[in-house]
C-alpha cells in the first residue's frame, strides 16, 4: 500500500521534473501510475481475501488525532475497483496523449497529475481519519479539475471547468459540516470513533442529508447532475473513464461509509431510505431520457452515468428501507447489488469512454449524426464498444444484467412484504424496468449509428484503428465485463468481506437469494454452446450450398443508397423521445439537448443571485475605511451576540 | 436438481419439443386466417417445408453489413433454444439451480439487441424504422412485463422460480379461475406476448409496407438460411411463451408427474393460442405506431390493477364474481378512453352497466330485500335502456352532414395531431390517450393507497373509487357533450355501487332521491344540449367556449 502511494507520488513529481521532453514524462508517467496501480490492487485485495494489510500512519497530532490509512474490506472493495481502472487508464492514456502533444499541450502537466488524481482518490477510500478524508477529497477535486480543463484551448472547456469546481466546492462544504457534526458527537476525527457514537435521531438524520447533499453532488444524482454532462465531455477520454467510472464510485463509498458504517448502529427512519430510492429511481430515468436525446458521443455517456448512479442509489435506498423494516438479510442483498453494480458500471463505462476516445480520436468529431460504418474501420474498437453497449444494457449474460438483476430481485422482494412497501418498491421497479428498456434503446442507436452502416461524413471515412496500447487497455477491460458477468459469486466472494465489515454479518441468510449466482455461468455456458452450434451447423451448410452472394443493399430498385438514406440517431430515437419526451422537458426548450434543471433551475437562481449581488454593490465601495466599518459593526455584533 | 443426465435430457426434449412443434403453430394459424378471407389456405405443414426450402437456399448479403448482421439469426435462435433449455415445460426440475422468471423474460432483451442492431447494419431506412419502433415497444412491454412478474411474486409470497409460480396455481386450481387479479394478469400477459410476438394489432407480420411493419422491417436483409433462423427462431418463441403462461396461469404443472400428459398439454394450449391468434388477427385491423402504445398501456394498468388487489379479499365463490364484475366495469372504462367511434362507445357503456346490473342481481340474491331489488330494478330501467336510448337518439339527431363537418374540421386542424393527441374522427380529445392514461393509473394508486391508509381490506372499495374517480377523469378530458354525458353515467354506476362495496344500508327514500337525481340531471343535459346545439350549432366544448370569447 504504502509502496503504492510513493510509486504514484514519484509519478508526480518524476513526470513534472521531466516535463521537458514530452516522451520522457510520458513514459515515466505511465510506468509509475501503472506499477502503483497494480501495487494499490494488490494491497485492496488482500483485506477481501481476510489478509489484513498494515495500516500507513503519519503519525498523531494535536487537534486532529491520529492521521492514517487503513484498507478495511469496504475500503479494499473501492480501492480494487479505482486501482484496477486506474492501471488501464494509464496504459490506454500511454497512446492516446500523443495526440494531445502533437497539439502542443504539456506532456509533463498531465503526467504529473493523472497519478495525483489517482492516489488521492485511493487516499479517499482508506482514509480513516476526518481531516485526511477531506484534504484527500479536496486534492481529489482539484486534480480531475485541472485534467477536466487540461484541454484549455478548446470551446466550453473553461466554462465547464468551472461549474465543476463550483459545485464541487458546495458538496466539499456540505461534508465539512457533516464532519463538524460528527466529530462534535464522538467527541473525535477518527472514523473508528464515529462508528460507535451515539446520538440523537435529529442529528444523525442532519448528518445523512449532508452526506446525501455532499457525496451526491459528487455522484451527479438529480438535481445536482448539472457539472456532469460539461465537465465529462471535455476532459480527455481517460480521464472522463476515470471521473465516469471511478470517482463517481468514490463518492458511493462516501455515502455507504456514512449511511451504513457511522450511522449503522442507527435504525434509519423510514424517509431516508424513501428519499434515496426516489432519487436514485428519477436519476435513472431522467438520465436515460437525457442521454437519449444527445448528440454528442460523451457528453450522451455522461447522462448515462447519472443513469447508472440513479441505479446504484436505488440499491442503497433499498437497503436502509430494509435496515428500518429490520431485514438486514436484503438490506445486505440490496447493498451488494449496488456494490456490484458500482463495479460493473466502473468497468463498462470506463471501456465506453475509452472507446468514445478511440472513435472521436480517428474521426475527430464527437457529433454522432456524422459517424457511421466504423465496424469496418475500426474492427477492434467496435468489438470492445460493442461489448460495453452489451454490458450496461443489462442483456444476459454480461456483467451489467446480473448487477440489475440483483436489484431486481431485492425490489420484488421488497414488494413482497406488503402494505405501502408493496406499492414503493413496486412502482421503483417498474420505473428501472423502464430505465432499462430505454437504455437498450439508447445503445442500439448509439453502437448502431456510429458504427454501423456507412460513414454519413467524409472525414469519418477516413478513420483508422488505434494504436495497440489503447486497444490492449480496452480489451482488459472488456475481458473483466465478461468474467463479472459469467461468475458473479466471484465478485460475491469479494463483496461478502466488505458487506460483514459494515454489520451484515449473517451471510447464512444474507444471501439466500444471490446464492442462485452461480446459475449465471452454467446459463451463460448454455448461450454461447447454443450460438456456436448454431454457427457451426450454418457454416457447415454454407460449404454446400450454392450460391452466397454479397450484393448492394435493397433501395427499392433505385441507384445504389446514399449515406443519408440511413437512419440518423435523432430519427431513431425519435418515437421514444414523442412518447417521453415531455418528462425531460416540461418546459419547451429553446436548444436541442437542453437540460431542463440547467435552463429552469440553475440559470434563474444564478440569476436571482447575480441580481441580488449587483443591488448589494454599493456596499463594496473600495474604501478602507468602510470595511473597516463593516468589521467593527460584525464585531460588535459578534460580542452582542457572546453577551445574550 | 441442476444438471444430471435426466435434467439434460428433459432440456434436450424441451428444445426439440419447441423447435418440432412450432411451425405446426405457424401453419394453424394461417390455416384459419386463410379460411376467414374465404380461402383455401397451404396446408398447414407449409411452414415446415418453407424453413427446409430457405435452409437449403444460398443468401444475399448486405455489402455494407457486418459480423452483427451475420451474428443476429444464430444469437436470436440461439436464445429461443436457451429459453426452451431452462423453462420447466415437463417437470419442475430444470438444468439450471433455479428458474427465473426475470432470467427467463431478459432473455428476450438478447435478441431485441441483437436484431435492432442488425436492422441499422445493412445502412436500409427499413431497418432503422423497424429498430426503432421495435425500441418504442419494448419501452412499454418492459414495465408491463415487470408488473405481471411482480404480480406473480407477491401472489406466490415471494418466490421468484417459474416452477414455483406455477406450484402457487396448481395448489389453488380451481378456486384461482374466480380470482380475478390472476384474470387480470393473465389478460395482461395475452396481450403482452401478442407485441412482444408482433401480432396484430401491434404489427402485421404479413406486410411488407414501411407503414405498418416493425418486425419484418429488422429482418428486410436477410434471405436464406438466417431468414430460415429468423422465421423458425420467431415461431419458436411463441410456443415458448405460449407454454410459460401454461404454466404459469393454468395448472399444467399438476401434470408433471406424467411427462407425456405435460407435453399433450403445452402443445393443446400453444394450438389455442395460435386459434386465438389466428382470430383476434381476422377480425382486428393493426393500429397505428402510436395507438399500439395506448393498447400496451391499457395492459400495463390492467397488470397493475392485479398487482395492486393482491392484499386485498376478493371475495369468495359468489363474492369473487361479484369483484370480477366490478373490474369489467372499470376495464370498459379505460376501453373507453381508447375509442373512436360512437357506437363503440355505446357498447362499451352498455357493457359497463350490464357488469353492474349483472353485479347487482348477484347482491340481490345473496341480500334479498327492498332496496336490493329496488336498486337492481332501477339501474335496468335507467341505465340499461332509458339513457342509452336517449344517448342514441341524441347522437342520431346530430345530422349525419354536421358529424360530416366535425371529421373535415378535425382534419385541417393540423395542431390536433401533432404531440400524442389521439385522432378522434368524431370526437377529439383534449389530452392524449396516453397522458390520460397516465392519470388514470396515478388515480388508481390513489384510490389503493387512500384504501389502505383506512386500513380497508375489501377490493371491492379500491375498485368503486377508481370507477368514481375515472368517471370524473372522462368528464374532464372529452370535449364533446355526449361524451360527457357517457362518463356521467358510469361515474354514476361508481356511485350506486358504492354502497354495495362498503356494506352500507342506505334508506330507501335516499336511494330513490338519488336516483331521481340522475334521472333529472340526464333529461336536463340532454334537453340542455339540444337547445345549445340549435342556437350555437356546435357541442364542443371548445368550441363553445371559443363562442363565448366572441
Amino acid at each position: 500500500m504504502l509502496f503504492a502511494f510513493l510509486m504514484l507520488a514519484a509519478g508526480s513529481a518524476l513526470s513534472l521534473l521531466l516535463a521537458r521532453s514530452a516522451r520522457a514524462a510520458r513514459l515515466a508517467g505511465a510506468a509509475f501510475c501503472l506499477v502503483g496501480s497494480l501495487a494499490a490492487a494488490l494491497a485492496a485485495i488482500l483485506p477481501l481475501l481476510g489478509n489484513p494489510v498494515p495500516v500507513i500512519s503519519l503519525g498523531v497530532f494535536p487537534a486532529i488525532g491520529r492521521l492514517y490509512f487503513e484498507i478495511d474490506a469496504l475500503s479494499g472493495f473501492f480501492a480494487l475497483i479505482v486501482s484496477f481502472v486506474s492501471a488501464i487508464v494509464s496504459i490506454y492514456s500511454f497512446k492516446y496523449m500523443e495526440e494531445y502533444e502533437e497539439k502542443g499541450y504539456n506532456a509533463g502537466f498531465y503526467w504529473s497529475l493523472l497519478p495525483l488524481f489517482i492516489l488521492s482518490m485511493l487516499a479517499v477510500v482508506s482514509s480513516k481519519n476526518a481531516a485526511l478524508f477531506m484534504v484527500s477529497w479536496e486534492v481529489m477535486a482539484l486534480s480531475s479539475y485541472l485534467l477536466v480543463t487540461y484541454e484549455g484551448r478548446a470551446e466550453g472547456v473553461k466554462n465547464a471547468g468551472f461549474i465543476y469546481l463550483l459545485i464541487a466546492h458546495m458538496g466539499a462544504a456540505m461534508l465539512i459540516a457533516m464532519f463538524i457534526l460528527l466529530a462534535g458527537m464522538s467527541g473525535s476525527l477518527d472514523f473508528a470513533a464515529f462508528a460507535g457514537a451515539k446520538m440523537p435521531e435529529i442529528a444523525a438524520s442532519a448528518i445523512f442529508v449532508l452526506a446525501l447533499l455532499g457525496f451526491g453532488s459528487k455522484a451527479g444524482i438529480i438535481p445536482l447532475h448539472i457539472w456532469l454532462p460539461q465537465a465529462h465531455p471535455q476532459a480527455p477520454s481517460g480521464i472522463s473513464a476515470l471521473m465516469s467510472g471511478v470517482m463517481l464510485k468514490v463518492a458511493v463509498y462516501g455515502l455507504i461509509r456514512v449511511a451504513f458504517d457511522f450511522l449503522g448502529p442507527f435504525q434509519p427512519p423510514l424517509w431516508w431510505g424513501l428519499l434515496v430510492i426516489a432519487i436514485g429511481a428519477v436519476s435513472a430515468l431522467l438520465g436515460v431520457l437525457y442521454a437519449l436525446r444527445q448528440h454528442d458521443l460523451k457528453r450522451m455517456l455522461a447522462y448515462h452515468s447519472i443513469e447508472n448512479i440513479g441505479i446504484i442509489f436505488i440499491g442503497m435506498g433499498a437497503a436502509l428501507l430494509f435496515s428500518t423494516a429490520g431485514n438486514p438479510a436484503l438490506a445486505a442483498l440490496a447493498l451488494f447489488a449496488a456494490m456490484y453494480h458500482s463495479l460493473n458500471h466502473a468497468l463498462f463505462k470506463s471501456l465506453l469512454f475509452m472507446g468514445a476516445g478511440a472513435v472521436i480520436q480517428a474521426t475527430h468529431t464527437r457529433d454522432i449524426e456524422k459517424m457511421g460504418g466504423l465496424v469496418k474501420l475500426m474492427p477492434v474498437t467496435a468489438v470492445m464498444f460493442f461489448v460495453a453497449s452489451y454490458a450496461i444494457s443489462a442483456v444476459p449474460p454480461l456483467n451489467g444484467f446480473v448487477s440489475e438483476w440483483l436489484t431486481f430481485q431485492a425490489l420484488i422482494s421488497g414488494a413482497n412484504a406488503g402494505g405501502y412497501m408493496q406499492l414503493v418498491f413496486g412502482l421503483v421497479a417498474i420505473s428501472l424496468a423502464l430505465t432499462s428498456a430505454l437504455a437498450l434503446a439508447a445503445f442500439v442507436k448509439v453502437f448502431g449509428i456510429v458504427f454501423l452502416g456507412i460513414p454519413r461524413s467524409e472525414k469519418v471515412g477516413q478513420a483508422k484503428e488505434v494504436p495497440g496500447a489503447m486497444l490492449l487497455g480496452m480489451g482488459l477491460v472488456a475481458a473483466a465485463c465478461l468474467a463479472a458477468g459469467i461468475f458473479p459469486a466471484l465478485i460475491m466472494n469479494m463483496a461478502a468481506p466488505a458487506l460483514l465489515s459494515i454489520g451484515f454479518n449473517d451471510p447464512s441468510v444474507a444471501y439466500s437469494q444471490a446464492a442462485s449466482l452461480p446459475m449465471f455461468g452454467l446459463f451463460s455456458l448454455l448461450l454461447v454452446f447454443a450460438v456456436l452450434a448454431i454457427l457451426a451447423v450454418s457454416a457447415l451448410g454454407k460449404a454446400f450450398r450454392a450460391k452466397h452472394e454479397t450484393r448492394i443493399t435493397w433501395d427499392c430498385g433505385y441507384y445504389e443508397g446514399t449515406p443519408r438514406m440511413q437512419y440518423t440517431a435523432s430519427g431513431f430515437s425519435m418515437p421514444l423521445m414523442r412518447v417521453f419526451g415531455k418528462l425531460t422537458n416540461p418546459i419547451e426548450s429553446k436548444h436541442h439537448g437542453g437540460d431542463f434543471f440547467e435552463e429552469f433551475i440553475y440559470l434563474p437562481l444564478y440569476r436571482a443571485y447575480a441580481s441580488v449581488s449587483i443591488r448589494l454593490n454599493f456596499l463594496q465601495t473600495g474604501q478602507l475605511s468602510d470595511y473597516l466599518l463593516y468589521l467593527m459593526i460584525t464585531l460588535i455584533g459578534v460580542l452582542l451576540y457572546a453577551l445574550l | 436438481m441442476a444438471l444430471s443426465l435426466s435434467t439434460i435430457g428433459l432440456a434436450l426434449a424441451q428444445i426439440l419439443f419447441v423447435l418440432l412443434f412450432s411451425p405446426l403453430v405457424i401453419g394453424v394459424i394461417r390455416k384459419i386466417k386463410a379460411r376467414f378471407q374465404a380461402r383455401l389456405g397451404a396446408s398447414v405443414f407449409q411452414p415446415y417445408f418453407d424453413i427446409g426450402k430457405l435452409l437449403m437456399k444460398g443468401s444475399v448479403k448486405s455489402n455494407v453489413a457486418s459480423w452483427i448482421f451475420e451474428l443476429s439469426p444464430a444469437v436470436n435462435f440461439a436464445a429461443v433454444v436457451a429459453a426452451a433449455a431452462i423453462l420447466p415445460l415437463f417437470s419442475g426440475e430444470g438444468i439450471l439451480s433455479s428458474s427465473n422468471l426475470l432470467l427467463f423474460v431478459y432473455l428476450f432483451a438478447i435478441g431485441r439487441f441483437f436484431m435492432a442492431l442488425s436492422g441499422l447494419d445493412a445502412a436500409s431506412s427499413f431497418g432503422g424504422l423497424g429498430g426503432s419502433r421495435e425500441m418504442l415497444l419494448s419501452a412499454f412491454l418492459e414495465p408491463a412485463m415487470m408488473v405481471v412478474i411482480l404480480f406473480l411474486a407477491v401472489f406466490s409470497s415471494g418466490a421468484m422460480d417459474i416452477s414455483a409460480f406455477a406450484a402457487h396455481t396448481a395448489a389453488l386450481w380451481p378456486a384461482v379461475l374466480l380470482y380475478p387479479p390472476h384474470l387480470l394478469s393473465a389478460l395482461a400477459f395475452i396481450i403482452l406476448l401478442f407485441a412482444e410476438m408482433k401480432r396484430m394489432p401491434f404489427d402485421n407480420p404479413a406486410t411488407h409496407l414501411e407503414l405498418t411493419m416493425i418486425h419484418e422491417a429488422m429482418i428486410l436483409e436477410n434471405s436464406g438460411p438466417g431468414l430460415a433462423l429468423l422465421e423458425w427462431g420467431n415461431a419458436a418463441k411463441l410456443v415458448v411463451l405460449s407454454s410459460l403462461f401454461g404454466i404459469i396461469f393454468l395448472p399444467v404443472s399438476l401434470l408433471w408427474q406424467n411427462p407425456l400428459l405435460a407435453f399433450v398439454a403445452l402443445a393443446g394450449i400453444s394450438l389455442a393460442m395460435g386459434v386465438l391468434i389466428a382470430f383476434v388477427e381476422s377480425i382486428i385491423v393493426k393500429v397505428r405506431l402510436f395507438r399500439v402504445t395506448e393498447l400496451l398501456m391499457f395492459a400495463f394498468i390492467v397488470a397493475l390493477l392485479a398487482f395492486f388487489s393482491l392484499p386485498y379479499q376478493t371475495g369468495e365463490g359468489h363474492g369473487s364474481v361479484v369483484a370480477l364484475l366490478a373490474f369489467v366495469m372499470l376495464l370498459s372504462m379505460l376501453f373507453f378512453m381508447m375509442s373512436a367511434t360512437f357506437t363503440r362507445r355505446l357498447k362499451l357503456f352498455l357493457i359497463n352497466s350490464t357488469a353492474l346490473a349483472l353485479l347487482l342481481f348477484l347482491v340481490a340474491l345473496s341480500e334479498p330485500g327492498v332496496d336490493s331489488y329496488f336498486r337492481l330494478g332501477s339501474t335496468i330501467v335507467l341505465k340499461l335502456v332509458l339513457a342509452p336510448a336517449l344517448l342514441y337518439f341524441l347522437f342520431q339527431r346530430i345530422s349525419k352532414p354536421e358529424r360530416k363537418d366535425m371529421v373535415e374540421q378535425a382534419s385541417y386542424r393540423k395542431e390536433e395531431f401533432r404531440g400524442m393527441l389521439a385522432y378522434d374522427p368524431v370526437f377529439m380529445t383534449h389530452a392524449s390517450i396516453l397522458t390520460t392514461f397516465t392519470i388514470a393509473a396515478g388515480l388508481i394508486l390513489l384510490s389503493f393507497v387512500v384504501s389502505t391508509a383506512f386500513g380497508i381490506h375489501d377490493v371491492m372499495v379500491p375498485i368503486t373509487i377508481s370507477i368514481t374517480l375515472i368517471g370524473v377523469l372522462i368528464i374532464a378530458i372529452k370535449p364533446h357533450i355526449i361524451l360527457q354525458l357517457f362518463g356521467l353515467l358510469m361515474l354514476e354506476n361508481g356511485i350506486v355501487l358504492l354502497p354495495v362495496s362498503l356494506s352500507l344500508h342506505i334508506p330507501l327514500l335516499v336511494e330513490a332521491a338519488t336516483l331521481l337525481d340522475a334521472l333529472v340531471l340526464i333529461a336536463v343535459a340532454v334537453a340542455l344540449a339540444f337547445k345549445t346545439r340549435e342556437t350555437m350549432g356546435t357541442l364542443d366544448s371548445r368550441e363553445l367556449d371559443e363562442l363565448s370569447e366572441r
